[in-house]
């Protein structure tokens, strides 16, 4: 088993993961409104989540910032641009500085969403869903092996939250986010919010979905709040992590076992202390889940 | 290959940026959550690029109110979809647009604010360097003086404007009442210090003289012959040498080229 945990509050001999699954432990999103309080306190997390993009920059204050972090946490790369799933050619200039930015800060993983984000060269900067089908899988696979070949390392794909469901589809969203990993060897990055918001959103059992997954592909689990909205659920990450989401990734570790977990709040950031308060409420989630596993 | 995933995707594309479902709901979306599910990403594709305006320009956006802000981000959308990958870029076209906007293009001061604002944006993130100490100047032998160029560091920005747009923006950047508009051409420097933080302060015209000279791959002796032409050639060199040694002190400059 890969050890990359620096500053753990678990040692990696504590948990028993899968032999091909890194064990990282529990992580945050790292927030600019956080940089300065990371760096003073030092505070227990296992390791933080960038997102790729922002810095994506020549230099200045976030990569002062990043740097002086990386010193003391490990990193994973998480990128909202590729478009694995779009028409247009990959973006060369992209995947180069996305190589670059991993070559300065050494990240345990990079990874990305299972989406386009736009076409003929117009960028929405939403994620926008893909129909499940075999024209997509073949489009995505091809692209993601693409990708890792330029990158010369595998990549994680997340699943999204979605709002539409196309006509074009011809399987569900597990079947075809399974059937992307196995066919492009990457892994997957779990974001279980995603699950339950989609579950509402088009009718199926969010354990249906979990329980169609390959657990020696999930390398990472995203938790995240949503917004209720009665007929839609919105995935805006600005609240706390609803227990229906909490419920779902203490079953998903039951089932899959232990895995690498971190909290993505993208708006309305709340103090860090509460961040790290609901990062216990996830480690405390994890452990009650692997005490059910064993009892099981 | 997958003609249908690319007029599928063209589809969706138009649709967001019409701000209408309608030309895909019934093709392409099953009806579930359709209407729902639709206006879900319509409105995230508006409010998350009008976002991006707002996050960039909070002092034009206080200056235009929030009725003319929504008019020029509609119309900016409209006529500048996105065509990068980071957001950090999508208002780069912002101060081109307003120039030849008709309904804003009459307000000069408004295209002004945005250069600056994006200038500022510029400076926060450009390429660190290290900065040359004046001491630097002094090791240098006589003989190299007359070759002497510079490079500056990559945040330094010049930046020309007509009107009184910087007292605008510092009087609203402190949640004061903005002054009227006046004529008063200017030409600001730019530039991020040794603790990351972007200062700005006005050149006179010598000093924008010899900026623009080391800018534009001159050496020492022709910033002297050109100084030599408005002052008495006696204090020429004095007055260069104060320049680099301002400069060098503000942290401007990165490198001393010499033969």
């Amino acid at each position: 088993m890969q050890n990359l945990i620096s500053k753990s509050s678990r040692a990696v001999s504590e948990v028993q993961t899968s032999e091909t699954r890194p064990w990282l432990g529990f992580g945050l999103g790292l927030r600019t409104e956080h940089f300065d309080q990371v760096l003073e306190t030092r505070p227990m997390v296992d390791w933080f989540e960038i997102t790729s993009e922002n810095f994506m920059v020549q230099g200045g204050k976030p990569l002062h910032y990043l740097h002086a972090i990386r010193e003391n946490y490990p990193l994973v790369m998480h990128g909202v641009s590729l478009s694995i799933g779009s028409m247009d050619p990959l973006d060369e200039n992209y995947l180069q500085r996305l190589k670059e930015l991993a070559h300065q800060i050494e990240p345990a993983w990079v990874s990305d969403h299972l989406c386009w984000t736009g076409v003929d060269g117009i960028n929405s900067h939403d994620l926008l869903p893909l129909p499940y089908n075999e024209e997509a899988i073949a489009h995505v696979v091809s692209r993601i092996q693409q990708v890792q070949d330029f990158l010369g390392r595998e990549i994680l794909i997340e699943n999204l939250s979605s709002y539409v469901e196309f006509t074009q589809s011809q399987m569900s969203e597990w079947e075809f986010v399974s059937e992307v990993s196995k066919r492009s060897g990457c892994r997957l990055l779990l974001d279980v919010n995603n699950v339950y918001v989609s579950g509402r959103n088009h009718g199926f059992e969010p354990m249906d979905y979990i329980r169609g997954l390959p657990s020696e592909s999930i390398w990472q689990i995203h938790l995240a709040g949503h917004s209720d909205y009665g007929d839609i659920v919105i995935d805006t990450h600005d609240h706390d992590i609803p227990k229906a989401v909490w419920d779902l990734y203490e079953n998903t570790i039951v089932l899959h076992g232990p895995t690498t977990t971190m909290i993505e709040r993208d708006d309305h950031i709340p103090p860090l202390t509460e961040l790290l308060k609901e990062l216990d409420l996830a480690r405390n989630r994890h452990d009650m889940a692997l005490f059910r596993q064993k009892k099981a | 290959m997958s003609r249908a995933l690319l007029e599928m995707q063209r589809d969706f594309l138009s649709s967001l940026r019409k701000q209408s479902g309608t030309q895909i709901e019934t093709a392409l979306v099953k009806k579930r959550i359709s209407d729902a599910g639709l206006n879900a990403y319509l409105h995230a594709y508006s409010s998350r690029l009008s976002e991006a305006l707002d996050n960039d320009h909070p002092v034009l956006g206080t200056y235009l109110g929030d009725e003319l802000w929504h008019r020029m981000t509609t119309g900016y959308l409209e006529k500048h979809p996105s065509k990068f990958r980071s957001l950090r870029n999508f208002g780069d076209l912002l101060p081109e647009y307003l120039l030849g906007s008709d309904e804003f293009k009459m307000y000069p001061e408004i295209a002004e604010l945005a250069m600056l604002e994006r200038s500022f944006l510029d400076c926060f993130d450009a390429l660190d360097a290290q900065c040359v100490e004046f001491s630097e100047f002094l090791k240098l032998p006589p003989e190299q003086w007359a070759s002497l160029g510079l490079m500056f560091h990559p945040s330094v920005q010049m930046l020309d404007q007509d009107f009184n747009t910087m007292a605008i923006w510092q009087c609203i950047k402190e949640q004061q009442p903005p002054p009227s508009l006046v004529k008063n051409k200017n030409i600001w420097l730019l530039w991020r210090d040794a603790d990351r933080i972007t200062n700005f302060r006005s050149l006179n015209s010598d000093e924008h003289t010899a900026f623009s000279h080391f800018k534009n791959n001159g050496n020492f002796a022709g910033l002297c012959e050109t100084l030599a032409r408005a002052y008495p050639v006696d204090s020429v060199p004095n007055l260069a040498i104060g320049f680099l040694k301002s400069w060098s002190e503000q942290g401007l400059i990165s490198v001393i080229i010499v033969d």
